[in-house]
């Protein structure tokens, strides 16, 4: 009876495998777009989860930056958009203008841990009280500098605007394309915004009715600032900018900043390393405290989410796409291997482990901190729709060129751009 | 014979003879000078384009020479193996599997519909054609959705299918037209001909037509053959799998906003993506230059 612990060992196997066929694993597809080492460490972390939990596989949809909202536009209007999605936080209202683009993810609690995200950054998410996405990390606008550079004028790195006015004049005597402050595409926006929301306390439009929230005189404010700016040689203007090689080339691409000629900049954090590397062992980039404006009335940060996980309202695997985003935001493993991959998580667990594994640059870190401990008066999605982008990027330009006055641009930003979130919100 | 005739000349003759030639020299040389410096312009970003695959990804953005002082293959060496669980071979493989078939059915069908436009008269013949150019001029924006649900009723999604079954139905408007304006540029003899002859019209096409539109359907493929090549959102909007890319999705696979990117990588594997568009059209030089440059001749 040799060969009867054999036959029973066969019989148990056909049956172990015919019960392993029968719960055939859950296949779900995952999107996101980004760059080789995000692809490398998503990828990473995906084989550990299925590893993990070997009920569910994962189909991997990934591209680069360029083209990935007309794919995920065409698969959202054909209902075959994947599982699992990155979404770029802007995108929001576009694909979710009354809260039912994607699947309500406060019903999907059970497996997935939202204590580890404060009120306010699901907030940035929610829309007609339903959870749009998951924000992955929050980012925001922080001025950084190139030490080198101002030693050169003879200064240290500028603790305040005064600071930054006055270093203008010793960048000259460097040579006449040195500046202390650079403006890329719509950075100028950016700071006259700053100025105008630590003056007023208030976002520029409002983000639960979704108008513009400033005046005239408000706005024509912050684009005084910014013409003084221009004409006091802190910053170039559009037209020397445009010389450079285009408005729209940013900092890691333009031969002055890699050669020190620009001293800093107001950038959203999260690009740090981008700006930071071309840079070189010679010269650093240092992020400093929000730089305060005389009679500012809050710190004015701009502060929003990155992007977002969001999970497809026609997807049938709605718990299995919770449970690998859980894994993602929460799980030490998956944070261990994504690390900073797409910011620092805005999840709580995972942030804290990231410091304390000195997984995080120590100076991002430090901007990191800037943002999240100071106040920043709520974004309305709509600020960076890509409609009023370009009214930002066209009504600067003019003011540049002097084309238009201070006041006729401000008058432009309010009133149409009023009409461009009526019919957006519409 | 020759010293005689010129010792016949008179000096002064010689001295203009020489004069001319010289300032013939002159004027050829300005010419090719002028000629020299814009092609060399022209060619310039192509140049920087291979010279700046050997470069370090700091030396890109800081020298404006195309040499680079210090040549590398790190960009080929990192670059073919991709961030991916891919090597850049894959996806080379990946864009022949889509080319090929989609020049093929590109070529059968422009021609059959050449063809029918060209030689016969049917009923509702001229709205048919303007149907035709009607596609011409129509954006490829307003049919995106609609085919993209048709290809997703008939499941073809990630897969080559909607790039491949399409070219089959003639929907390149362009080459169809092309295909005519060859067509009435030749004369009808040879086909009635062999009509008298007994042909029939299918014959005709394979014996006749074909052959002498060969120039044209050379353009035509390679034609095909380029646009495919850099087609981007073609293969962006159908194939969801890394595995099924092309490289025209590869090739921007690295390119994100917040994260700093290796340009020489991407340059690297740029260079190695023109090679196929290259060759192909130097190899095919003789009949792409003749089927362009003899439609719309008249006969």
């Amino acid at each position: 009876m040799k060969w009867l612990p054999a036959v029973a060992s066969a019989v148990l196997a056909g049956l172990f495998t015919t019960t392993v066929s029968a719960a055939d694993p859950v296949e779900i597809r995952m999107s996101w777009w980004g760059g080789d080492s995000r692809h490398k460490v998503t990828q990473d972390a995906l084989k550990a989860f299925e590893a993990k939990n070997p009920g569910i596989k994962v189909k991997a949809e990934y591209t680069g930056w360029t083209g990935h909202l007309e794919r995920i536009t065409t698969q959202i209007a054909g209902g075959t958009e994947p599982d699992l999605m990155q979404i770029n936080w802007p995108w929001l209202p576009l694909f979710s203008k009354r809260g039912d683009g994607f699947a309500d993810l406060n019903e999907l609690k059970d497996v997935l841990d939202l204590k580890q995200f404060s009120p306010e950054v699901l907030k940035t998410a929610t829309i007609k009280g339903k959870l749009n996405g998951l924000p992955v990390s929050i980012t925001g606008r922080v001025y950084m500098f190139n030490p080198v550079a101002f030693k050169k004028a003879g200064l240290d790195i500028p603790k305040s605007w005064d600071d930054m006015l006055a270093a203008a004049p010793a960048f000259k005597k460097v040579g006449a394309d040195y500046y202390p402050f650079d403006t890329t595409d719509l950075n100028p926006w950016y700071a006259a915004v700053h100025y105008v929301t630590q003056m007023t306390g208030k976002s520029f439009i409002d983000p639960d009715s979704n108008e513009i929230a400033w005046t005239k005189d408000e706005v024509a404010k912050g684009l005084q600032f910014y013409v003084e700016l221009e004409d006091k040689g802190v910053i170039p203007n559009y037209e020397k900018s445009s010389a450079e090689g285009g408005t729209k080339l940013e900092l890691h691409q333009k031969k002055a900043w890699i050669e020190g000629k620009l001293g800093g900049s107001y950038e959203w954090d999260s690009v740090w390393a981008k700006f930071r590397d071309p840079l070189g062992p010679q010269q650093d980039l240092v992020p400093v405290k929000t730089l305060m404006f005389k009679g500012a009335k809050s710190e004015g940060l701009l502060r929003k989410p990155t992007m977002m996980f969001s999970v497809s309202k026609n997807s049938k695997h709605k718990k299995e796409a919770a449970i690998l985003l859980n894994y993602l935001m929460n799980d030490p493993e998956a944070v261990k291997i994504l690390g900073d991959s797409r910011g620092i998580p805005a999840s709580k667990v995972a942030a804290d482990m990231l410091v304390k594994e000195g997984l995080v640059n120590k100076q991002v870190a430090f901007a990191h901190d800037v943002i999240m401990n100071g106040d920043a008066p709520q974004l309305s999605t709509f600020f960076e729709h890509p409609k009023m982008q370009e009214l930002y990027r066209s009504t600067m330009e003019q003011l540049s060129y002097r084309k238009i006055s201070v006041k006729d641009a401000a008058a432009r930003l309010v009133d149409e751009g009023g009409d461009i979130l009526a019919k957006a919100t519409r | 014979m020759h010293k005689t005739l010129v010792s016949q000349v008179s000096p002064e003759a010689l001295a203009e003879m020489r004069r001319t030639e010289r300032r013939q020299q002159i004027n050829a040389a300005i010419r090719y000078a002028i000629l020299i410096a814009c092609g060399f312009a022209m060619i310039y970003p192509l140049l920087w384009l291979v010279g700046a695959s050997f470069k370090s990804n700091r030396e890109i953005f800081t020298e404006i020479g195309f040499l680079p002082l210090a040549p590398t293959f790190e960009g080929y060496v990192e670059g073919w193996k991709t961030s991916t669980e891919y090597t850049f071979g894959r996806f080379f493989l990946n864009t022949f599997v889509i080319l090929i078939p989609k020049v093929l059915a590109t070529a059968f069908s422009s021609v059959l519909v050449a063809y029918g436009f060209a030689r016969f008269e049917f009923p509702g013949k001229k709205l048919l054609f303007a149907v035709l150019i009607g596609t011409l001029l129509l954006p490829n924006v307003v049919t995106r959705i609609p085919q993209y649900l048709l290809f997703r009723e008939l499941g073809w999604l990630d897969s080559y299918l909607p790039l491949w079954v399409p070219q089959l139905f003639a929907v390149d408007a362009f080459f169809v037209f092309m295909l005519i304006q060859f067509l009435r540029g030749i004369p009808r003899d040879m086909e009635e001909a062999a009509m008298i002859d007994g042909c029939r019209p299918t014959q005709v096409l394979i014996h006749i037509v074909i052959p002498i539109l060969k120039p044209a359907i050379i353009s035509v493929c390679l034609f095909q053959f380029m646009w495919s090549m850099n087609d981007f959102l073609g293969p962006l909007i159908y194939i969801s799998s890394v595995e099924k890319y092309p490289i025209a999705l590869a090739l921007k696979m690295s390119i994100s906003v917040t994260e700093s990117f290796e340009w020489n990588r991407i340059l690297s594997m740029t260079v190695l993506a023109l090679v196929p568009s290259l060759v192909v059209f130097f190899l095919a030089q003789k009949y792409f230059i003749e089927g362009i440059s003899t439609t719309g001749l008249k006969g």
